[in-house]
């Protein structure tokens, strides 16, 4: 076998200097020496290029999985750190419409919404106790359709009134278990996604093969920020055990976890 | 203090970064989405003192290297990482060979921490000494010195693989 231990295994910038560069962290005479690298061979430029085009250029990377996560994380982290305050009084939930029938999205046919149906949840809201967020892998994955045109979000991104979103869930605990999706607006208000009357259905059996859950949400015209959240018990609950708070959002059962998602809601240009 | 800058914007500019070089290291996509997510969770826990940071890439270069070096000393995850033989890795300015770097992943996992970063800096990322020296917060000197130390006894290693373990420098 070769020595993989060559002093420098390339000649050119460094790792961590491109990712300057990149990055808009690098000194003038970096980005220099980059720039003259860059111009010496069309593959460098092209390596850089790929870089520049981040999560695009790395289709193995689940940025949306991560952000979740990451907010998971920080979440559990505040709550753990006794951050977590009480939740104001309940409020009623806004109105919310949600599309029973599926939708066109990654090249599968997902026939467009047979019904919408307007509901009107108001969750009274119980004492949690000493439950706290509970950190773990799911996560949340959401998809924004817009006419024919489905993208999938970042947490932090935006959508407007008549959007449709759909759920993919990522990292479902292992054993039986029940799910949910809720909103909770600037407001603290919460309001179920799905399922649309507020309780929990079981797992296994509702996701489709593409850990999709069935239907779709349409936006109405409200404007703000939006924490989604998606909500995994291993016993059935429902939305008004759940419990907006400065931390997260605190679950009836400290097995519960949740997963986070921002959505910033805007008004159509 | 919790950082005053949003997550997401971090995450855009500096997120596929983070994930990259993780996944050099680890050579495993689900490994690498894992540290990726605890070095940004570090980083906002961070605060002000990420916040403070002349080049935030460094900072994170660092944390990233640090802490997938401790993945790949896990002895619960390393066999598992070991085994990543098939990690797609993007394009990097080091023309590397994937089983060179499946032999250095299985010797970063088992050398002197201070020589790993050290090879990390210098063999994986392709860093000069001098380079390596100011990231790693040591004297040029001391950089050759770890990357000669880590050099000697990783060929005796893998001269000496099947046989038993080497000593360390």
């Amino acid at each position: 076998m070769n020595d993989p231990f060559d002093p420098r295994i390339a000649e050119g910038p460094s790792e961590l200097t491109l990712d300057a560069y990149v990055t808009g962290d690098a000194d003038p005479e970096e980005a220099a020496a980059v720039e003259a690298w860059m111009a010496a061979d069309p593959a460098n430029a092209a390596l850089v290029e790929a870089r520049r085009a981040g999560f695009d250029a790395m289709p193995q990377a689940r940025p949306q999985a991560m952000l979740a996560r990451i907010r998971q994380g920080l979440d559990a982290a505040e709550a753990r750190s006794g951050t977590e305050a009480a939740a104001d009084a309940p409020r009623p939930a806004p109105r919310r419409r949600f599309s029973l029938g599926q939708w066109l999205f990654g090249g599968l046919a997902l026939a467009a919404a047979a019904a919408a149906v307007v509901f009107l949840a108001r969750p009274g809201v119980e004492d949690p106790g000493d439950v706290v967020l509970t950190k773990g892998a799911l996560a949340l994955e959401v998809f924004r359709a817009r006419g024919d045109a489905v993208t999938a979000l970042v947490s932090g991104d935006s959508a407007t009134a008549g959007d449709r979103l759909r759920f993919v869930v990522d990292n479902l605990p292992e054993g039986p278990g029940h799910v949910m999706v809720v909103g909770v607006e600037a407001g603290g208000q919460l309001f179920p996604y799905f399922p649309a009357d507020g309780r929990s259905v079981a797992a296994h059996g509702t996701l489709r093969d593409d850990r999709s859950l069935p239907g779709s949400a349409v936006l109405d015209d409200s404007v703000g920020q939006e924490r989604i959240w998606l909500v995994w018990c291993p016993q059935a609950f429902a939305s008004k055990q759940l419990k907006p708070t400065n931390a997260g959002l605190a679950t009836a059962d400290a097995a519960c976890r949740t997963a986070g998602f921002t959505l910033e809601k805007r008004s159509k240009p | 203090m919790p950082l005053d800058v949003d997550l997401d914007t971090l995450f855009r500019q500096y997120g596929p970064m983070v994930y990259r070089r993780a996944l050099q290291i680890l050579g495993n996509p689900h490994a690498a989405e894992e540290a990726t997510q605890e070095v940004f969770i570090r980083a906002m826990k961070a605060g002000d003192r990420f916040v403070a940071e002349a080049r935030p890439s460094t900072w994170l270069y660092r944390i990233t290297t640090n802490y997938c070096l401790n993945m790949i000393r896990d002895s619960k995850r390393r066999r598992a990482l070991l085994d990543a033989r098939k990690a797609e890795v993007a394009p990097t300015s080091v023309a590397r060979d994937p089983q060179k770097m499946t032999v250095l992943r299985g010797l970063l996992a088992e050398a002197d921490a201070q020589q790993a970063r050290a090879a990390v800096a210098v063999y994986i990322d392709g860093m000069s000494h001098a380079e390596a020296a100011r990231v790693l917060g040591v004297s040029r000197r001391t950089v050759g010195n770890l990357c000669d130390r880590f050099t000697r006894w990783a060929r005796a290693r893998l001269a000496d693989a099947p046989a038993g373990e080497p000593r360390r420098p």
